[in-house]
């Protein structure tokens, strides 16, 4: 048993040092120049599923699929050449199912922004229409106060008369007309505030939109995936992103 | 769902309601503080509607000597102004129509910082009645009109 042990260990050792050379002869490099170059995998005979620039392929024909997250899977092969490099150049397609699923996804998002952020705009220069409609208001109610105190000290019947002829009414009909400005800026103000809210609270119930994606799920069909300690079979499975 | 819905009316009347309560309040604070049909107190208005401003206090006759040669008698009828019913201390001159023939003038108080004022006037006669229409001044404009009788007696 010894003896054939010694045996079989010579016997791999000359078969790896003399067919060392040519299993190199027998594989050939193939390099991925694919869009998107960050995130795409790729699939070799249907079975091995990987995600490098560079591969080392055995010569003759190859099946592949690429896939990208939000991009088409595209199947198609390549003859590898014993000995020779290969350059492989791909743009992935856009899924049309993303494509329509960012459309949605972006509305919403759009949709929502226009809902809650333009009421609150409003709100907020409605607030500031508001404050400055007080401001005038409580300007125009001083400005008629003074006039009181004016007549009040006033010892000249001329000036008298002038005040309560002209200046006073003139200075009721600012007071009037700052108080028609105020009235209108906080009922509009109140009114917007209250659409704010109401909008916020709706705009909170709208459905964010979910992309399946199919695409990945072909892709990740079941498939062995090397990696350093020797690999893993995996098994696909389609989670809903948002 | 339904409930959420209700409670988001709720609040949203809730909001407006308080709102416009809040603006109507602020509204009411900065009301017109002048009701010109009420303003009438001043004394120096003409449309005053106050009580009397003027008082009569006494006439009498005085004797004047001029250089010591020319001597002749004039009526003074003395009245007083009612400061108290001033609403703020002021100085002024009182314009006084001699309603016996017409003439109008200018008085200053008399002494100066009292409120008396004295009118003299050379054509009297005694025993007839002399009415003096007064009126506050200040600006060559004047205030209400009133009127002081008295009768020079011997």
């Amino acid at each position: 048993m010894t003896m054939d042990r010694a045996g079989l260990f010579a016997s791999l050792l000359l078969f790896s040092l003399g067919m060392g050379p040519a299993l190199a002869q027998t594989s050939g490099t193939l390099r991925l120049l694919i869009d998107p170059g960050d995130s795409f995998e790729f699939v070799v005979d249907h079975a091995y599923r990987m995600q490098q620039r560079e591969v080392t392929l055995s010569g003759g024909h190859h099946a592949l699929s690429f896939w990208a997250p939000g991009r088409s899977v595209i199947d198609t092969g390549v003859i590898i050449v014993p000995g020779s490099a290969v350059q492989f150049v791909l743009r992935l397609p856009h899924d049309p199912a993303f494509v329509t699923y960012r459309k949605a996804h972006d509305k919403w998002r759009s949709d929502k922004h226009l809902a809650r952020y333009v009421p609150a705009l409003a709100s907020a220069g409605g607030l500031t229409w508001t404050v400055l409609a007080y401001a005038h208001m409580d300007k125009a109610y001083r400005t008629l106060q003074d006039d009181k105190e004016v007549y009040r000290t006033s010892s000249a019947p001329r000036s008298i008369r002038t005040l309560k002829e002209e200046t006073i009414p003139d200075h009721q009909k600012d007071l009037r007309r700052a108080r028609t400005g105020f009235a209108i800026a906080s009922g509009l103000t109140a009114i917007t505030l209250g659409a704010t809210v109401w909008l916020w609270h709706r705009s909170g119930n709208w459905r964010e939109p979910v992309f399946e994606d199919r695409q990945k799920a072909r892709f990740e069909g079941l498939t062995w995936l090397p990696d350093d300690h020797g690999g893993v079979w995996c098994a696909g499975m389609s989670i809903p992103i948002r | 769902m339904v409930r959420g819905n209700e409670h988001t009316d709720t609040m949203r009347y809730l909001i407006i309601i308080l709102g416009l309560g809040a603006s109507l309040f602020l509204a009411g604070c900065r009301k017109d503080p002048i009701d010109l049909s009420e303003l009438h107190d001043n004394p120096f208005d003409p449309d005053f509607d106050g009580p009397a401003m003027f008082s009569f206090d006494t006439t009498y006759i005085e004797t004047v000597v001029a250089d010591t040669i020319i001597t002749y008698q004039r009526q003074v009828v003395q009245f007083h102004v009612h400061d108290e019913h001033f609403l703020s201390a002021a100085s002024y001159y009182v314009q006084v129509t001699d309603l016996s023939n017409g003439e109008q003038v200018i008085l200053g108080q008399y002494p100066v910082g009292s409120h008396v004022f004295r009118y003299r006037k050379t054509d009297f006669a005694v025993g007839q009645e002399l009415c003096l229409q007064l009126r506050l001044s200040n600006d060559l404009s004047y205030g209400r009109p009133e009127t002081i009788c008295c009768t020079l007696v011997e």
